[in-house]
């Protein structure tokens, strides 16, 4: 339903980091990977946890700073980015049974649909 | 939805991590968590990562270390609380509350934060493993830690109620901070709030009103003290709404009201001067409406004042019906009676909230009083009886049903409602028969009234009279047509009432001569009403007629208005100016009583004393002698001269209306003898009398001694046997 909004900066009050390591290990530094504009509204009215990072008073509550979030792989960052298009859309970009034989792809959604208490992923 | 639990069966790899697990890994993640914990405590959680803490505590449940995550936290959060606990307890006198009060703000924002970060694992582990939730767990440790902490549990109790007590003795005290507080306990969990807190509130309550209660009657009346108690209880409810739990209103209010009212009701209601007497003598409304009020909220509470208020009704009444003072005017007797009854259906209305129970109470009243008066429905009735005659003139419809309607109510409380009736019809019979009824639709809405009272039986009678009134006017008219048809026109004119005889009070056959006048024209009448009705019995009933007479004295001429019998007295006057007793009882042959009283209204009365009497008296005696008043005068041209006859009936009259009433019950209690034998065949002695007496109440209480003279009679004219075996026993006989 927000579909229009996803990505759009005009829509946007907040910036979404993904940080993580480069393809290359390059010793233990994180690296900003990709910045992905978000409105905290939409975002926290799909996940609880979003809602609580934006609102309880800690580092992410200041509205001028980045929202930083951690991946540890590429395919994580891959699910995340697909989370925040189901949280915008109710969709998904590519449909679930095309990823029926990358299992893998799947269970990444899953994890991350389930760490950030996305309901409705899983149908 | 859960990673663990994917739709399709196949199995999960494990989450791969690109730091593999060393040993420490929970440690340091655990050690991270901790700082955070202390860091938030210290108010310094604004500089932390959500994200990066998040990430830790999920990274540890999932890595099988939920265990060790949630028994840190209660380590950690319970050291914290032991800090605090002391930092409470070494706050000074009066900011220890407040000291309090903040640390569990505090404690509740650092909570609210920590259980955020963990909500991974409030969602898996604890859901799991059956712990107790992040934030209760919180309050759970806040809750030993300092709400029952051996040194700060007392104090703390004890500075809130100090803090009550001052503000009951009127100082002002800080209630936000009292109801933040109170509200800490309702949050640790109602058994909390009513061990720690309520119950020992209430205990205290209860000690202070007992105090106050035993000093306010010492020292105040009644209305005061209820006055108190009243402001006392809003103050109470008001102290709920400001600080307390909602739940504790009503158990607050119940102290309050058993203290201040309940453990002092009876001597509150009998305070001398001041209590329930005073304040219904002196019709004190509000001070009524203040004590039913608050009566109202204890256990018999309502009953105390209801007693108290029935058992001075009884006797007030009672003095109201026995006072031979009042028995003199009927009239004021009755009029005093609703006048009592419309004192104490306002008060109902106005200060017990028209309470079911006091009217009830007013009623039974009001019945059993009236009825210990056996003169009761002959006044009632006279009491219409002068309404109906005069008291109505110029009185609006509506007032009239009032009135009427009020009789009506004073007569259902009336056990021998068939002695009313019969004073009713002989009232009635009275103001028809000298025309002296104001208003037809008055009497005939009593008579709707009273049909629906007594019974159809009763009021076919009264309106056979108002039939028979309407058809004798028909009647004259026919007859005064006829006269001057044939050219009997008479300078007397007649005015001929024929009334059936059992729709009337049936009276003596007091005859008396009628002056030869006079009975030519009865004949005359007599004749024309027999050729129109064949078959019917006139007789003149002299007693109850009225008379126009022209007369003329020395100084002037009036028109005098007579009874029949005065009339014929007077007659005897235009052939003789003297006349003794003697001669004019010959002459007319009225009966002794009736002869005695009109001529005393047309000698003794002042103004109207047509006649002088030898020797001068008050009472007419057999060897008096009677003169033409050829001196009369008085002002008005028409003089109305009534009969000397107290309104109320004389004691031999009511002995003979008393007797006649006996005489009207036994065909009705053989009636209903012969209705109960009938339909039960066989009965003993008691059951009969009681439900005769029960089939009779409404319309008199008959005397057992009388049922048990009927059923006598009954068996002597064969109704009823007595069983051969048991003689208590009576069989109906068909």
């Amino acid at each position: 339903d927000f579909a229009f909004a996803y990505g759009n900066p005009s829509f946007s009050d907040r910036i979404i980091w993904l940080q993580g390591p480069e393809p290359v290990q390059d010793g233990d530094q994180a690296v900003v990977r990709k910045k992905v504009p978000v409105n905290s509204a939409i975002v926290a009215a799909k996940s609880l946890v979003f809602q609580n990072m934006l609102s309880n008073g800690m580092a992410e509550t200041d509205k001028d700073r980045p929202v930083i979030v951690n991946v540890d792989s590429e395919q994580e960052e891959r699910a995340v980015l697909e989370m925040l298009y189901f949280v915008y859309t109710g969709t998904f970009s590519t449909p679930c049974l095309d990823r029926g034989d990358r299992c893998e792809e799947l269970v990444a959604l899953l994890t991350v649909a389930d760490k950030y208490g996305v309901a409705g992923m899983v149908a | 939805m859960s990673a663990s639990k994917p739709k399709k069966s196949f199995k999960i790899e494990p989450f791969k991590h690109k730091v593999e697990m060393d040993p420490d890994y929970a440690n340091n993640t655990w050690k991270v968590l901790e700082d955070a914990i202390h860091e938030i405590y210290n108010h310094n959680a604004s500089g932390l990562s959500f994200e990066e803490l998040y990430r830790s505590a999920y990274n540890m449940v999932l890595h099988k270390y939920g265990n060790k995550l949630y028994e840190g936290l209660t380590t950690t959060m319970t050291n914290q609380l032991q800090k605090v606990a002391g930092q409470i307890d070494a706050a000074q006198g009066d900011t220890f509350l407040e000291e309090l009060n903040l640390k569990w703000l505090d404690h509740n924002k650092s909570l609210q934060m920590i259980r955020d970060i963990l909500m991974y694992m409030d969602r898996t582990y604890v859901t799991n493993q059956n712990k107790v939730p992040v934030h209760e767990l919180g309050l759970n440790l806040w809750r030993d830690a300092i709400v029952r902490n051996g040194r700060i549990r007392d104090r703390l109790l004890k500075t809130l109620l100090d803090l009550v007590h001052k503000e009951r003795t009127g100082e002002v005290i800080n209630r936000g901070l009292m109801r933040n507080v109170t509200k800490m306990f309702v949050d640790l969990g109602q058994t909390v709030y009513l061990e720690d807190f309520e119950k020992p509130f209430l205990d205290a309550t209860a000690d202070f009103y007992k105090a106050e209660a035993q000093q306010f009657i010492s020292t105040s009346d009644c209305t005061d003290y209820l006055r108190k108690a009243e402001k006392r209880l809003n103050e109470e409810i008001e102290r709920v709404a400001h600080y307390l739990d909602q739940k504790t209103e009503s158990k607050l209010t119940t102290v309050v009201e058993r203290e201040m009212i309940g453990n002092h009701m009876k001597l509150l209601v009998e305070m001398e001067n001041s209590g329930l007497v005073s304040m219904l003598t002196n019709d004190k409304y509000e001070d009524l409406a203040r004590m039913y009020n608050l009566f109202r909220r204890v256990p018999t509470g309502l009953q105390t004042v209801r007693d108290l208020m029935t058992s001075h009704l009884r006797e007030t009444g009672k003095q109201l019906v026995t006072d031979p003072e009042r028995q003199r005017d009927p009239v004021e007797f009755v009029q005093r009676l609703l006048d009592e009854k419309d004192k104490y259906d306002r008060l109902i209305a106005q200060s017990f909230g028209n309470d079911k129970t006091f009217q009830n109470a007013l009623n039974s009243s009001f019945e059993f009083f009236i009825n210990l008066n056996t003169r009761s429905p002959e006044f009632i009735s006279l009491f219409v009886d002068d309404k109906l005659k005069k008291g109505l003139k110029g009185v609006s419809e509506e007032d009239v049903e009032g009135v009427l309607d009020k009789v009506m109510m004073l007569f259902r409380y009336l056990q021998e409602k068939d002695v009313f009736e019969k004073y009713y019809k002989q009232h009635l019979a009275k103001r028809l028969l000298s025309g002296r009824t104001v208003s037809d639709d008055a009497e005939r809405s009593l008579i709707v009234k009273l049909k629906t009272e007594c019974g159809y039986q009763f009021t076919s009678k009264l309106e056979g009279m108002f039939t028979d009134m309407k058809t004798s006017k028909d009647t004259m008219a026919a007859f005064q047509q006829k006269m001057v048809e044939e050219g009997n026109d008479s300078d007397i004119s007649l005015q001929v009432q024929v009334l059936t005889t059992g729709s009337w009070p049936t009276q003596p056959g007091a005859k008396a001569t009628l002056p030869p006048e006079i009975l030519e024209q009865c004949d005359k009448f007599k004749n024309f009403y027999l050729s129109t009705h064949t078959g019917r019995r006139l007789s003149w009933q002299t007693n109850m007629g009225t008379a126009d007479l022209r007369a003329t004295f020395a100084h002037s001429r009036h028109e005098l208005n007579v009874s029949t019998y005065q009339m014929c007295i007077l007659l005897l006057f235009n052939n003789a100016d003297a006349l003794s007793y003697q001669e004019i009882q010959a002459a007319t042959e009225i009966p002794v009583a009736d002869l005695k009283r009109n001529l005393q209204s047309l000698a003794c009365v002042k103004g109207r004393n047509v006649l002088r009497k030898e020797p001068v008296g008050k009472d007419v005696d057999e060897d008096d002698v009677f003169h033409f008043n050829d001196k009369f005068t008085n002002k008005l041209h028409k003089i109305k001269i009534g009969t000397v006859s107290a309104q109320k009936e004389s004691e031999p009259e009511k002995q003979e209306t008393r007797q006649k009433v006996e005489e009207d019950r036994k065909p009705q209690i053989e009636a209903a003898i012969v209705r109960i034998m009938k339909s039960r065949r066989l009965l003993d002695h008691n059951n009969i009398i009681s439900e005769v007496t029960k089939q009779l109440q409404s319309r008199f209480l008959p005397n057992p001694a009388v049922i048990k003279k009927r059923i006598e009679s009954l068996i002597e004219r064969e109704f009823l046997e007595r069983d051969k075996n048991d003689r208590r026993l009576y069989r109906y006989l068909a």
